[in-house]
């Protein structure tokens, strides 16, 4: 147990179940509206949390992203991810198997945060949201 | 000399290895402070009185079988168990000194913690007598 290929993978598994969404372990150069998998750029991985490598903590991210900004249409769908029930909802999906198929030991979506127009490399831009995910794993 | 960084902690409790369990360990050697002060002293006068050492460990909880739970709730009511504690897992030495004491338990938390929290359980365990150190 431990792996962060592993968290990726259920991380994207669970997020799988939200329709109209491209899911993606890994950042990728995406088709919108995606949603992918990266740990936390601030605090990714806090080791000892437990004597013996008993516990280790990962902070990962999920990131959602969808088309134009100024379209209403794009903000209702972004605003279906937020909600904390429904089949669009992240928190929902992600919290559905909080051992992501035995990749962990728990975990809790920390907050929805960066509700906001992100830059993209042809220079467009796509609104987008973030989730932090605590999981934490045994040895 | 050789300074230490706490990782590794070894912490058994009736011959059950909780190692990776636990959060946090501490280990006090307390003696009573005697009062012997008598007429005539112009400053408070000491003594050791009997010892009462403790043994806290934080520990993170878990139901499962062989873990926290599983093995100090048997333990409540208990009138003696074995609980060693060592800095690192590794052999018994100098340098990694073994405390050992036959401990009762006077107060167990089986569920504590707020709500988005990890769950943990602080227990301490009061030695019947006092804490033996060993390096062998």
């Amino acid at each position: 147990m431990g792996s962060i290929a592993a968290i990726r993978q259920g991380l994207a598994s669970n997020l799988s179940s939200i329709p109209g969404f491209q899911v993606s372990a890994y950042i990728i150069n995406p088709t919108l509206p995606t949603i992918w998998v990266r740990p936390s750029p601030e605090t990714s991985i806090d080791y000892h949390r437990t004597m013996h490598n008993g516990e280790t903590d990962w902070h990962m991210q999920v990131q959602a992203f969808v088309g134009d900004t100024t379209d209403i249409g794009a903000q209702k769908k972004l605003d279906e991810l937020l909600e904390n029930t429904g089949e669009s909802s992240v928190f929902a999906a992600i919290e559905s198997d909080r051992t992501l198929g035995g990749a962990c030991d728990d975990l809790k979506v920390e907050g929805c945060s960066g509700y906001h127009e992100y830059a993209r490399p042809d220079g467009s831009t796509a609104l987008g949201a973030e989730w932090s995910v605590l999981v934490l794993t045994g040895s | 000399m050789s300074k230490l960084i706490l990782t590794d902690a070894s912490v058994t409790v009736n011959s059950v290895n909780l190692s990776a369990w636990v959060d946090s360990v501490e280990l006090t050697y307390t003696y009573d402070d005697v009062d012997v002060t008598t007429m005539g002293a112009t400053a408070k006068q000491h003594s050791l009185g009997l010892r009462d050492d403790t043994i806290t460990i934080n520990f993170v909880q878990d139901y499962a079988a062989g873990a926290v739970h599983a093995t100090l709730h048997p333990l409540v009511g208990n009138t003696g168990f074995s609980v060693v504690v060592k800095p690192t897992s590794q052999a018994t030495s100098t340098t990694n000194p073994s405390f050992t004491a036959t401990c009762v338990m006077f107060e167990y938390q089986p569920l504590s913690g707020s709500v988005g929290d990890r769950s943990d359980n602080s227990v301490t365990f009061q030695p019947i007598g006092a804490i033996v150190m060993g390096t062998t």
